[in-house]
């Protein structure tokens, strides 16, 4: 099967937390409404109208829009929402990954898409979830998961786009860079010095020059200003992730250190424990801290070797902390950052010194007991320093802001 | 907007039917409320914190309306308990 006889979807949820919001207070229709604290987390489109956005501060969102509607969420209604969705997307797909407010699908050779075009998929697939769930949707259709994601970006909000086979070229010409995957602000800032402002004068670069001027990532925007997404992986099989990270906002601004230790501490070995049930090792720890008056710090450092162990991870954690957190200020904010992974390696080494054997048991069997009773079946570390002052749930702590990994 | 959190046990008539349960009315205090819409639902496969880890069971949530107020109301599959959560008035 080539290319071109592909389908994938993406399904990207308008607005998500404020379109959950406005679904279950109908006094917020129509209104600006933002959810977040400290900072938009989501806003509604009436908010956008007003120029409001994500990651915005709230300060300036008031000032921007005095009458929008400000509530701080719920993140767990807001999971329970996404699972719905994506219970409805997997009729229409054959594997999904998914994010927190969207998805990939494979739908090559669904029934839906043979008795009509994609477009007609799509529209199937976004009536379900408005029926079902009663949240709006956009779905972008086309040969590989860049094109789909930047189909459902031109329908936003609310629609659905299908790039079709042999379109790509005419359709990605007049984007600008920035829109291109991988063309960050540094890269578009070479490029607009080179003048090249649009992908179709992207691909005016040959190979070669590209490969010059960006190395390995020249390669890949080779490809993709042709529509081509060589990073693509066709079964949607969990792949290796560049990162893995675990943020929050704490409920309130902390300053105790019990609590900020055993915050970090719970923040990695959950990011750990996913690099554990991917079979991955870790050699990268970063650490960002935002203090109460909003200024940020972070940090990174690399293990002597990798490690799948979270007492290693957390000690680099711990002097990155000692290194960055030296005023009198209490903290808004921690994110670990997990990076640079390789194999674990699945078997005991022989010669493995008996101590990290045990730790490597020790570790497995708790990530049985919690794949089987949930994450917060077991509180181990510095973790214990939250009970009590945060609720729990099956899933675990019952964060303020929780970030999945992407 | 003013939310209220009310937290408290009621008493729910609701709609077993085609693999849904649709709540029409719920006694709270002494006063009947009949639901006009169900605004929105959602079901937390968590577990529920007040009974204890991994007890298991899940909640089906809703949001309904009742004139102009919004009420929160939820099922606890462990504590086999409908609960008043919240009321939101203008």
């Amino acid at each position: 099967m080539n290319d071109h006889d592909k389908l994938v979807l993406h399904v990207d949820v308008d607005a998500f937390f404020a379109s959950v919001e406005q679904l279950l207070i109908p006094l917020l229709r129509g209104r600006p409404v933002i959810v977040g604290s400290g900072c938009i987390a989501s806003c509604s489109y009436e908010a956008r109208a007003h120029g409001l956005r994500a990651g915005m501060s709230l300060r300036e969102a008031k000032r921007l829009c005095p009458q929008a509607v400000i509530l701080a969420g719920d993140y767990q209604v807001y999971r329970c929402f996404a699972e719905h969705i994506w219970q409805v997307c997997r009729r229409y797909t054959c594997g999904l990954e998914t994010y927190l407010d969207e998805a990939y699908g494979d739908a090559t050779g669904i029934p839906a898409s043979r008795d009509g075009d994609a477009m007609s998929l799509g529209r199937k697939l976004q009536r379900d979830v408005r029926d079902e769930v009663g949240l709006p949707v956009s779905v972008g259709l086309a040969a590989n998961r860049m094109l789909a994601k930047l189909a459902s970006a031109s329908a936003k909000p609310g629609g659905v786009a299908w790039i079709r086979p042999r379109q790509e070229m005419d359709i990605l010409a007049p984007l600008p860079i920035e829109e291109l995957h991988g063309v960050g602000d540094k890269t578009a800032e070479k490029l607009r010095d080179m003048n090249i402002r649009t992908v179709g004068e992207l691909r005016a670069l040959g190979l070669e020059t590209l490969r010059s001027l960006f190395g390995r990532c020249g390669e890949l925007l080779y490809e993709r200003c042709r529509g081509r997404d060589i990073e693509n992986c066709p079964d949607l099989r969990p792949r290796i992730p560049k990162t893995i990270s675990r943020e929050t906002t704490f409920h309130q601004p902390a300053c105790d250190a019990e609590e900020i230790r055993g915050m970090l501490f719970y923040l990695l070995e959950r990011a750990m424990r996913t690099a554990r049930l991917g079979g991955l090792a870790v050699r990268t720890v970063e650490l960002s801290i935002r203090y109460d008056d909003w200024k940020d710090l972070a940090g990174r450092c690399s293990l002597p070797q990798p490690t799948a162990d979270d007492r290693a991870a957390y000690a680099a954690v711990l002097e990155l902390f000692e290194r960055l957190y030296q005023r009198r200020v209490a903290l808004r904010h921690v994110g670990i950052v997990l990076s640079n992974f390789s194999s674990a390696g699945g078997e005991a080494n022989l010669f493995e010194p008996q101590d990290a054997a045990r730790r490597r048991d020790l570790l497995r069997s708790v990530d049985t007991i919690r794949s089987r009773y949930g994450h917060a079946a077991v509180v181990t570390g510095e973790s214990i320093g939250l009970l009590g002052r945060l609720e729990r749930n099956d899933y675990g702590f019952v964060l303020r802001t929780p970030s999945l990994t992407k | 907007m003013n939310i209220e959190r009310i937290d408290e046990p009621i008493r729910v008539l609701a709609v077993f039917s085609a693999g849904r349960i649709d709540p029409l009315r719920f006694r709270w205090g002494r006063r009947t409320y009949k639901i006009g819409r169900i605004n929105g639902r959602w079901t937390d496969r968590s577990g529920d914190p007040s009974t204890g880890l991994g007890a298991g069971g899940y909640s089906l949530h809703y949001s309904v309306q009742v004139g102009n107020e919004t009420y929160y109301i939820h099922f606890s599959s462990a504590k086999v308990q409908w609960w008043l959560d919240q009321l939101i008035a203008d």
